[in-house]
């Protein structure tokens, strides 16, 4: 039976791992450790490795959820893990002090990977911070070409994180339709 | 001869009216049965006075002679002021015989008679003067204050926007603590759901074509809309009254205030509002604090517009809209935290990576034409698509993502694939 991933990655502390939480059938596994540098500003324990959920569609045919690590340290994983992966989704967070050197750097680092597949991103946190606005966002990521969505979310809502991936795979595939047959 | 039909009078004013017309010999007139007038004189000073009005013009868009205690100014009628005297009503009557004689020039929403009681701008009532909240609680709770303060002059260059988009009427304020009629009219209302949708015969029927179309200033999107612009242009509040509650259209902050619930909303969205004593005021901004509070009734304007706009659209687009031009997607709707729409997701995703359209979307999709239409009418409210008139047909258009995806083609494998995840995310 065929296995297929999506990718969420971000910056630490934007999501990534809850966002997994929400969709995963299973209990997510991750690798999380206790923050020593700068990281535990942020928050206490971090994903050093990835985290793994996954997605049982029936028939034994899966969806697994990977989160890459945050840290830029362990970006040499991030190849790894996309290899064969329908799409990235890419949490930012807005309460960080620049989200669109974040965003930027996303979009440099899996450039390959979603010019074979699709981005979508959603921003976390916007109830703290309103800016930058999705606007903004849009703005920016048209200046380096890319036209794609862009919701605000809360990862912990699994309807929020829901409508991430429904709005990836309606960009890989806007006449997709549900439940129809293969 | 003029025809002239009598609406919403008791025996005795009846009476009084025959009575001066039959003697009256300066404009001949007829009293005939209602339904085959080429004017109406109607009371509207009546307990059922807008629910008369609203269901007299559903059936006559004629003239008409208004007569009430309150300056009205309703569309197509003239106002005549109580009380009145025989020289007033023989005025407004020739004024009317003109109209008829030439329609081009029947009464516009202007108050006749007395001139002495008509406002500069009646479109626009006087706000005012004192500061009615700090808070965006106190909006609602000073407004018993309102009937006493003193008028605050409006900036006349906002009065002539007022005044062409908005065929509304101008009344003086309610008092708070009453529902106003119209709130009266919206309870009498049926609960529209569900019972407005078009068929698709009519999107297809090129004889019914001129269905799907609808003139946004006469719905509460328009009105929203021109508030949203007032409020921004005059950096005031804007103060929509005329409902069963009020509605504040903040400047800047990009929230409206109101208590009305959603299912109100809704309704009056679904509505035909030219006829309804709905009016706009101006409010300093100096007078409200900015808003900050959680309040639930505080609404975030995109949100509300989005919705406004979709239940307004009914299934229909604004009057020009081509249907068979490609309809360009700026960026995606923020749709996590706007009201679904079905096939909201489909659309977005077809429109950003080939601009295609109306009817074209429909069909490419499966979606009822209705879904298309409205979607469309939201993103429009917000400014996020528009539709290139000079451009080839849709299906002729290159991919317009500016960043062109290297992917394979979808195979039916994986659409099998996404179509079980759809399935799983629980999209039916």
């Amino acid at each position: 039976m065929a296995q297929h991933k999506i990718i969420f990655t971000g910056p630490v502390g934007a999501g990534k791992t809850t966002a997994i939480k929400s969709l995963s059938d299973i209990p997510i596994i991750t690798t999380d450790e206790v923050a020593t540098d700068m990281t535990a500003n942020r928050k206490p324990q971090t994903t050093v490795a990835m985290d793994y959920g996954l997605m049982k569609l029936g028939d034994g045919e899966r969806v697994h959820l990977y989160g890459t690590p945050g840290q830029e340290r362990f970006d040499f994983m991030w190849e790894i893990l996309t290899e064969g992966g329908l799409g990235l989704v890419l949490m930012l967070d807005n309460t960080r002090e620049r989200p669109f050197q974040d965003l930027s750097f996303y979009l440099k680092a899996f450039a390959p990977f979603i010019a074979e597949t699709q981005l979508v991103v959603g921003i976390t946190r916007m109830d703290e911070s309103k800016t930058p606005s999705l606007t903004e966002y849009h703005a920016h990521l048209k200046q380096q070409g890319y036209k794609v969505p862009v919701f605000e979310v809360d990862a912990r809502v699994k309807k929020d994180v829901a409508a991430l991936v429904q709005a990836l795979l309606y960009s890989l595939d806007p006449g997709v339709v549900s439940g129809a047959p293969a | 001869m003029i025809k002239v039909a009598l609406y919403g009078m008791d025996e005795r004013a009846a009476n009084v009216i025959t009575m001066f017309l039959s003697k009256n010999t300066q404009i001949p007139t007829t009293i005939t049965p209602q339904g085959e007038q080429s004017v109406a004189i109607v009371d509207l000073d009546g307990v059922n006075a807008h629910r008369l009005w609203l269901d007299l013009r559903r059936q006559f868009h004629g003239p008409a002679i208004v007569l009430s205690v309150r300056e009205q100014t309703l569309r197509n009628a003239v106002c005549l002021a109580k009380p009145f005297n025989a020289q007033a009503f023989l005025t407004v009557l020739a004024e009317v015989k003109e109209a008829l004689a030439q329609p081009a020039a029947l009464p516009s929403a202007k108050a006749a008679v007395p001139a002495a009681a008509i406002p500069a701008e009646p479109l626009l009532a006087h706000p005012p003067e004192k500061p009615i909240a700090h808070t965006p609680e106190a909006v609602s709770n000073q407004t018993a204050h309102r009937t006493d303060a003193k008028p605050t002059p409006v900036q006349p260059d906002l009065h002539a926007p007022l005044a062409s988009e908005l065929k509304a009427a101008a009344v003086k304020p309610i008092k708070p603590d009453q529902p106003s009629n119209a709130a009266h009219l919206i309870s009498d209302e049926p609960d529209d759901e569900g019972g407005v949708q078009l068929p698709d015969e009519v999107y297809t029927n090129d004889t019914r074509r001129a269905e799907v179309y609808f003139n946004v200033n006469q719905t509460l999107f328009g009105l929203c809309k021109l508030a949203s612009k007032q409020a921004q242009t005059s950096n005031s509040v804007v103060w929509i009254d005329g409902f069963i509650k009020p509605c504040y259209v903040y400047p800047d902050t990009k929230h409206i205030f109101t208590e009305m619930r959603w299912r109100y909303l809704k309704s009056i969205s679904m509505m035909d509002l030219s006829a309804s004593p709905v009016k706009l005021s101006l409010l300093p901004v100096d007078s409200i604090a900015p808003v900050t509070s959680n309040d639930p009734r505080i609404r975030e304007t995109e949100g509300l517009i989005w919705s406004i706009a979709a239940w307004s659209s009914r299934g229909r687009v604004p009057v020009g809209t081509p249907l068979d031009h490609p309809v360009h997607l700026l960026h995606w709707p923020n749709l996590t935290r706007l009201s679904d729409i079905p096939g909201a997701m489909q659309m977005s995703a077809l429109w950003i990576k080939q601009p295609t359209s109306l009817l074209e979307t429909a069909n490419i999709l499966g979606l009822p034409y209705r879904h298309v239409f409205s979607f469309y009418v939201a993103c429009h409210a917000l400014g996020l698509v528009h539709i290139e008139v000079a451009t080839q047909p849709a299906q002729t258009q290159i991919q317009n993502n500016a960043h062109p995806s290297k992917a394979a083609p979808i195979t039916t494998e994986k659409r099998g694939l996404f179509s079980r995840m759809l399935s799983k995310l629980g999209i039916n």
